[in-house]
């Protein structure tokens, strides 16, 4: 290859044994254009070659599962002929360096995901992890990553019905924002990519181009350096008035109107939705680039490519009816054009002025990325256990403390900028119960949804902080009468050229599969976002899980509030040894330490009886013990429904890891005193140990155990604690 | 010291998406206006600055619009300086 | 647009139009609300006009045109709205709902102005909204106890209303106040109606509290008000 070919390929993030493959697979040089092609196809965030055959170690089948990995978006069968098509995207690198638009552009581009599987999109959720809100610059990230998904979600119209936000400095420089959108899709109306029908017309519909996020896909996948302010023409500007147009033009059409296939252009934008169209469809694609509907003057092929310009689509016309489809676009106020033509022989071309700029095998730019097999570290360098510290003689000290922290303390004045009713379909939103609940239309019957990942924990043990996040999504869905179905991961990790970051994704994906497979159900899909570090070293690896459940009954869903006159129930068995946890985090100044304390089959137990118990109509409160442990899962629902309680109970070991250590298998239930006996009894024979402890009512908080009071605090003192990082000024 | 009136014009930066200028242009040829095109929409700012001079003021201006007023990602502005 | 499937039959079920402009979102839920109150609601593109059977229209919330420049500014001249004043005129009721009432402001229909909430930013809050006596009387309004105390999500950055005149020229207009301070708006207003009583406008969304399963049914009585007003033939 000419050195100034090589140089460019470099220049672009290709890898000197990526060129020669390159060379060798076409048996000539490539084009300029071409190389730029393979360097956003063949980036990390495109090709997934760094993780790709570790992630089939997921399970990715069940009966109820309509469209799975490989997909748009993963969709299962929720009931009443309805599938809920839902997915994670990870916009971590565009918001570290464009907040805002970096925000607002990732739920766009996640929402088109879910549109391109055929489904009306109705809710966003999100779950973020931003430096500490002390440090002005994480604050800053914090606050335009919040607006950004408020703008765009709002003005779309879709509810942001919850999600979570980790403040922690190991996230410093390098946040990460996961967006999950969901939508509903009848079976039959579910949405293909696979380009057929040689001859058929490519339609181009959507916003023109413009050299936004030129080799964006690439930009993903570098770490964050020193010179990032040098990427910042990489970012996009996300408009959601555009998107909302767009939507509506693309759900109003369908195999009706001549569709044969489709695809949003995220990633890679035009280069990747037509070589994938045409690899999924083992058939080719010609792209007639002057007939692109471009925004800027003077645009290289190159960038006309693989400009990933926010708010577009391709599509698959049958031929005859291809200027009756650009005129259905543009009915709704959408550009659109017969940009090419599907081919036989697989090669995905493009054309410049009559010129051939491209001529390449489609499914060696879609799927011919080699593999990267990074070496792994042996074993991972082991984590010190946290100092000792004294344990306290009374529990309000720390739990006031522990209800204050970032990320655990009240975000209604965050949730506050989103809209999370607008669609009518939001029975439970942010903060009134553990995950968001959804109904169907015209019916009673819903679905639950929650995201979460434990970060903290994987930094101590990526397995086993993988299998938490499940456990934590299991409890959650349960806790609104959901039996987790099925789960979409946004796995976010450190770069994978360092070999004990790569043992960490080994990890990740290792306890991500086992935790599938013991709760027997399949991952739908997801995202892999890589090569999140700054100067000070890697995140910690950081697996979202973005999971659902039916509710078959949404009038029986507790709530996440307590209410006076319930006889309180706690079920699992807690236990008081030391372990990673917030309090530890906080009790001795370290981040990590310990061990990280997961019990899958204890979560699934507890699943079972909470899921059994509230189709009954049984239960009034849930809330699984999370992060902060027992004790602060039952002072949030005393803060928020402004309600006190008095427990009485015995137990064994230190008292504040009792309180404040975080086991798996772990809730508090709240029913009317006549189903008490009823709901013990179920318990028994699910196997999970419960016990009533009390009931709620008054204005304290009081737990005695034996002779001993250990926690006596007022509601209004818990609310006033709870609720303080509003003017702390957080995100 | 002496007292300078600033009006500062924040606009989108050439080649970058303005989704607001498209909106309001498609709004006007949706009035069916045909002899006007609009191009950008912006933001105006108007201040007071106090400093020894124009250029001390100018200064002070752009050092403000570096730190705070403007996103160098998406946007440029302009300042009118006078002294008042 | 899809909307909701209706299980009645639609023949004997008098027609409500929802305006949808481009960035409309809301459309769907103002339909479901008439739907529920009797009603069979019909989509109107805004380029288009309402059909002549059609007694009622409404302009649902959203983000019309992006809302951007001003909220609702872009949306006034389309012909949908229009046509909106002789609908008036002969008898018609025109609701306007968040993104709807800024468009009823911008098109003359409603008097005074939305300008940005104070304090600033979008918000979203399930708020209280108490029913006043109001020298106007209102088909919108027939089945709102006065005095009561109604529970609805409001969902906006611009819905903080003001009047050149103040309180006192739109005292008599003004149906619903919020119970405390939401948005800077004069007097708490919450909405208002015109001289007739048979243009409404409301910022926060009754549209969004007519389902058992959601929050609150305590925005029903206003789609069902507008229903007895069809059917008892006082449009």
């Amino acid at each position: 290859m000419k050195p100034e070919l090589h140089n460019a390929g470099i220049a672009m993030g290709l890898k000197p044994h990526e060129l020669d493959h390159i060379e060798t697979q076409l048996g000539r040089e490539p084009r300029l254009p071409e190389l730029a092609v393979f360097a956003g196809m063949w980036s990390e965030h495109c090709s997934y070659k760094s993780s790709r055959s570790r992630l089939g170690m997921m399970p990715r089948e069940a009966p109820y599962l309509l469209a799975g990995p490989g997909s748009h978006a993963g969709a299962v069968d929720v009931g009443e002929g309805w599938a809920v098509a839902f997915k994670i995207e990870s916009h971590n690198h565009p918001s570290a360096v464009e907040p805002y638009q970096g925000a607002a552009t990732g739920v766009g581009g996640i929402l088109r995901d879910v549109i391109a599987q055929g489904a009306r999109p109705c809710l966003v959720m999100d779950s973020l992890c931003f430096g500490p809100p002390h440090d002005p610059k994480s604050r800053h990230i914090a606050q335009g990553v919040v607006a950004g998904i408020a703008g765009y979600g709002n003005a779309i119209g879709l509810p942001n019905v919850g999600g979570k936000t980790v403040y922690d400095p190991r996230y410093e420089g390098n946040p990460l924002v996961n967006a999950l959108a969901a939508g509903l899709v009848r079976h039959d109306g579910m949405r293909t990519a696979k380009a057929a029908g040689i001859g058929n017309a490519v339609i181009y519909a959507g916003a023109s181009t413009g050299r936004d996020g030129i080799l964006g896909a690439a930009f993903a996948s570098v770490e964050l350096g020193e010179d990032t302010t040098e990427k910042r023409s990489h970012v996009q500007v996300g408009d959601p008035f555009t998107g909302k147009k767009l939507m509506e033009a693309c759900l109003a059409f369908g195999p009706e109107h001549g569709m044969v296939a489709c695809q949003d252009m995220g990633a890679c934008g035009l280069t990747c939705a037509a070589s994938e169209m045409a690899t999924l469809g083992g058939v080719g694609i010609d792209l007639s680039l002057d007939a692109v509907p471009l925004r800027e003057a003077g645009m290289e092929p190159f960038e006309v490519l693989v400009s990933e310009s926010q708010e577009r689509f391709l599509f698959v016309v049958e031929a005859k009816r291809a200027a009756e489809a650009v005129k259905h676009f543009e009915h709704y106020g959408v550009h659109a054009a017969v940009i090419g033509t599907v081919t036989e022989g697989g090669r995905f071309r493009a054309l410049w002025n009559g010129e051939v700029v491209v001529d390449l095998p489609a499914a060696l730019v879609a799927n011919g990325a080699p593999k990267l097999n990074w070496p792994e570290a042996p074993t991972l360098p082991p984590v010190a256990e946290y100092a000792d510290f004294a344990a306290p003689k009374d529990l309000s000290k720390p739990l006031l403390r522990m209800l204050s922290e970032p990320g655990i303390a009240d975000l209604t004045h965050l949730y506050d900028h989103y809209d999370h009713t607008v669609g009518n379909r939001t029975v439970r939103g942010p903060g009134e119960a553990e995950a968001a609940v959804m109904k169907l239309p015209n019916s009673a019957r819903g679905f639950a949804i929650t995201i979460t990942g434990r970060g903290e924990l994987c930094a101590v043990d990526a397995y086993k902080g993988s299998l938490a996040a499940l456990g934590e999504a299991t409890r959650n869905l349960a806790c609104v009468g959901a039996r987790i179905m099925a789960i979409t991961d946004g796995i976010n990790h450190g770069p994978p050229s360092d070999p004990v970051e790569n043992k960490k994704l080994t990890e990740t994906i290792r306890g991500l599969a086992d935790g599938l497979k013991a709760l027997e159900i399949p991952v739908t899909g997801g995202n892999v976002s890589l090569y999140n570090a700054t100067a000070d070293g890697a995140i910690p690896p950081t697996p979202m899980v973005g999971a659902i459940g039916i509710v078959e009954d949404v009038s029986r869903v507790p709530r996440a509030e307590l209410t006076t006159d319930l006889a309180l129930i706690l079920c699992g068995t807690p236990q008081a040894t030391p372990m990673t946890s917030a309090y530890g985090r906080i009790a001795s100044g370290q981040l990590a330490g310990g061990s990280v304390n997961v019990d899958l089959a204890a979560d699934k137990r507890l699943a079972q009886l909470l899921v059994d118990a509230i189709r009954r109509g049984m239960v009034s409160f849930a809330k699984d013990a999370g992060a902060g442990g027992l004790l602060v899962a039952l002072a949030k629902g005393c803060a928020r429904g402004r309600v006190g309680a008095t427990v009485a109970y015995t137990f064994e070991g230190r008292l504040d890891w009792h309180f404040f250590g975080e086991t798996s298998g772990v809730a508090w239930v709240g029913v009317e005193p006549r189903f008490a006996e009823a709901f013990l009894a179920m318990a028994k024979s699910s196997g999970v140990a419960a016990m009533r402890l009390g009931n709620t009512g008054g204005s304290r908080l009081t737990i005695k155990t034996g002779e001993s009071t250990v926690l006596d605090v007022s509601i209004d003192a818990l609310r006033k604690a709870f609720m303080s990082s509003a003017e702390r000024g957080s995100a | 010291m002496a007292t300078f009136k600033v009006e500062l014009i924040v606009k989108p930066k050439s080649g970058v998406r303005d989704p607001q200028g498209e909106a309001v242009d498609g709004a006007v040829r949706g009035l069916e206006v045909k002899n006007v095109k609009v191009h950008q929409v912006g933001r105006f700012l108007s201040m007071d600055v106090t400093a020894t001079s124009e250029e001390d003021a100018r200064r002070a201006v752009d050092d403000l619009c570096k730190r705070l007023l403007v996103n160098p990602n998406l946007e440029t502005y302009s300042a009118q300086v006078t002294k008042s | 647009m899809s909307g909701p499937s209706s299980s009645a039959p639609s023949g004997a079920r008098p027609k409500a139009a929802v305006i949808v402009f481009p960035g409309t979102n809301g459309d769907r839920d103002m339909a479901e609300s008439f739907e529920r109150a009797g009603f069979t609601p019909v989509y109107v593109d805004s380029r288009e006009t309402a059909p002549a059977d059609c007694k009622i229209a409404g302009v649902p919330g959203g983000f019309s045109y992006g809302d951007y420049w001003r909220a609702g500014m872009l949306a006034r001249y389309a012909p949908a709205m229009r046509a909106l004043p002789e609908l008036v005129a002969k008898g018609g009721l025109v609701i306007g709902i968040c993104n709807g009432f800024q468009i009823l402001v911008e098109a003359g229909m409603l008097p005074g102005a939305l300008t940005y909430n104070n304090p600033p930013g979008f918000k979203h809050k399930w708020v209280t909204v108490e029913a006043r006596e109001t020298k106007v009387k209102s088909p919108w309004l027939t089945r709102v106890q006065r005095g009561a105390k109604l529970r609805w999500p409001m969902a906006h950055g611009e819905g903080n209303y003001y009047h050149p005149g103040g309180w006192d020229a739109i005292a008599d207009n003004v149906p619903f106040v919020y119970d405390r301070n939401m948005n800077g708006s004069i007097g708490n207003t919450a909405a208002l109606l015109d001289a007739t009583g048979r243009v409404f406008g409301v910022m926060p969304h009754p549209d969004r509290a007519s389902d058992p399963h959601i929050g609150s049914t305590d925005g029903s009585a206003i789609f069902e008000s507008a229903y007895d007003a069809v059917a008892q033939g006082r449009v």
